[in-house]
């Protein structure tokens, strides 16, 4: 089936390109023009995909990314900007955008991250062999909430935790290396620093490991990557 | 230490008094057996010079000092203004690049969809339509942009020629008609005509335009916008009213500052450079008019008004 695609974009003749382009490829789309419209499209039509424009009147893109994930939508966000500043792109990510891409961009850029974000929800989306929840010592993480009940109390994880730790746990007893974890967890050719993956660990390390220095489940397996052990030995 | 002292032996007074006169040509002395007479008017006159001297100097003092605090004071002064100006000006040149990105974004999309795809002819004419329609408002843009540019450095030479204001008026609208349709604005345009007046028709259009872009741009899409050009007397009224989101009536003088705009920090930062009604009440002024600005209150729309005199066309 067709996935759709929401446009979000005030610009007559960029929503066109991008209209035509996207459904010349096969997908179905709709056009808001404005943040609050846009709002409601995501949580009314949800739709597979959103390009997000980030200068909107109404709503700004940021203030749409952020409200509808404050709703609990986890749909794939692609921001569109002409802003090249640095802090204005992780400012979209830190919201909870998946990715952003700088105009003007070329027709072939949109399509490729948009099928390589499509293609990243749907393994996510896939459960599990063992289900939706998982439960490994005092834990049990809910992959559809990404919420999670430990030794803490409840903590919601973040896209990339959950990703993450769905990707550990489906290799279970194996180690998966840096590479892999990259390619599927953050997915496009600009890698994030190589720190950053190792920050993850330590965040969910904290979640879930009685003391994060010394884990039980969430191994490093040093040169090589990282291993999900979900019993102790 | 060694002083300097002259010094004289008291032997002969005589010769001592004559020392002292030559000493002290200003105390006027003289000679009397048995005594050193000084003349009281010098004595009092140079005691007056004495004090007079170190009067001038804590004036003189106090003037350069104050002369010196004034000195830096405007120094400071217009280093804190430099710095604002090229802070605005850093916001300036980024609003600017990023408005001149939206039809270059758009350009590149049809490039690229009219070299990649193959497309039905009537969908192939409709891009290339849209493609020249993008050129013509990045060119409008960019002069727009310089325009702005020179009338921030100055007023410019007076306007001396006499134009027809309902044309002048008319090519302005023209020019954002397209832009207005696309957002599905409806403009109503109702010009008299035959009323003259002395100005610079690019500098005119400009400040039509920015009427008009700032009624849209805080105009919900779809919404009506009303340009009316009058007679009032022996001036010419322009007025321009929109349904959009309005102003608080105590920001009406301020809205005219460089750089304000009402908005959420987002689109303030980005939408437009923030120089749209400032540059409109600079154009007024230099054609010897003037803009008020009227809204009953935020979501009540605004109404803009600009009177020029008007001059009577020597047929």
């Amino acid at each position: 089936m067709a996935e759709r695609i929401l446009i979000v974009e005030d610009e007559e003749h960029i929503a066109h390109g991008l209209k035509l382009n996207l459904e010349a490829e096969g997908f179905m789309t709709a056009i808001a023009r404005e943040g609050n419209e846009a709002i409601e499209a995501i949580l009314e039509d949800e739709p597979d995909l959103v390009l997000l424009d980030v200068m909107l009147p109404g709503a700004s893109g940021f203030e749409v990314c952020d409200r509808v994930r404050a709703a609990g939508s986890r749909v794939p966000i692609l921001f569109l900007t002409a802003r090249t500043a640095e802090d204005d792109r992780v400012r979209g990510l830190q919201l909870g955008g998946d990715d952003y891409l700088t105009k003007p961009f070329s027709v072939r850029e949109v399509i490729t991250r948009i099928r390589a974000m499509l293609r990243r929800q749907r393994w996510y989306l896939r459960s599990p062999a063992a289900g939706e929840v998982v439960a490994f010592g005092p834990n049990r993480v809910d992959f559809r909430r990404y919420t999670a009940e430990t030794r803490h109390g409840t903590v919601t994880l973040t896209q990339k935790e959950c990703m993450l730790l769905k990707l550990l746990i489906e290799h279970e007893g194996e180690v998966v290396d840096r590479d892999t974890i990259l390619d599927r967890v953050w997915g496009y050719d600009r890698y994030p620093s190589p720190r950053t993956i190792d920050n993850l660990v330590l965040r969910l390390r904290r979640h879930f490991e009685e003391d994060p220095r010394r884990p039980e489940f969430l191994q490093t397996v040093y040169g090589v990557g990282y291993r999900f052990r979900g019993s102790v030995d | 230490m060694a002083h300097h002292w002259a010094e004289k032996h008291i032997s002969d007074p005589e010769e001592f008094t004559s020392w002292l006169a030559e000493t002290l040509p200003d105390l006027e002395i003289a000679e009397a057996p048995g005594s050193v007479r000084v003349r009281e008017e010098a004595r009092r006159r140079l005691r007056r010079l004495a004090s007079r001297r170190v009067r001038m100097f804590a004036m003189e003092g106090a003037f350069f000092s104050l002369l010196l605090l004034a000195g830096i004071g405007f120094m400071v002064w217009t280093l804190h203004r430099e710095r604002e100006l090229e802070l605005h000006q850093a916001g300036f040149l980024a609003a600017t690049s990023h408005e001149l990105k939206t039809p270059i974004t758009s350009l590149r999309l049809y490039v690229d969809t009219l070299a990649g795809r193959s497309l039905p002819d009537e969908q192939r004419a409709k891009l290339l339509e849209n493609m020249a329609e993008d050129l013509v408002r990045l060119d409008d843009l960019i002069e727009r942009l310089l325009l702005a540019q020179e009338m921030l450095r100055g007023r410019g030479s007076p306007a001396t020629e006499v134009f027809d204001l309902a044309e002048e008026t008319r090519k302005a609208a023209d020019s954002l008609a397209s832009t207005l349709a696309l957002g599905r604005y409806t403009l109503e345009a109702d010009l008299e005509e035959g009323l003259h007046a002395r100005i610079h028709p690019e500098r005119w259009h400009l400040l039509v335009k920015n009427l008009l872009e700032n009624a849209r741009k805080y105009s919900p899409p779809g919404s009506r916008i009303e340009l009316r050009l009058r007679r009032e007397g022996n001036h010419a009224r322009l007025e321009v009213r929109d349904e959009g989101s309005g102003f608080p009536p105590e920001e009406r003088e301020r809205i005219f500052q460089r750089f304000y705009r009402i908005g959420s920090e987002d689109t303030r930062r980005s939408r437009g450079t923030g120089l749209g009604l400032y540059l409109v009440r600079e154009i007024a002024g230099a054609f010897g008019g003037r803009v008020r600005a009227h809204s009953d209150g935020p979501g009540k729309g605004a109404l803009f008004t600009v009177e020029l005199p008007l001059v009577d066309r020597i047929a």
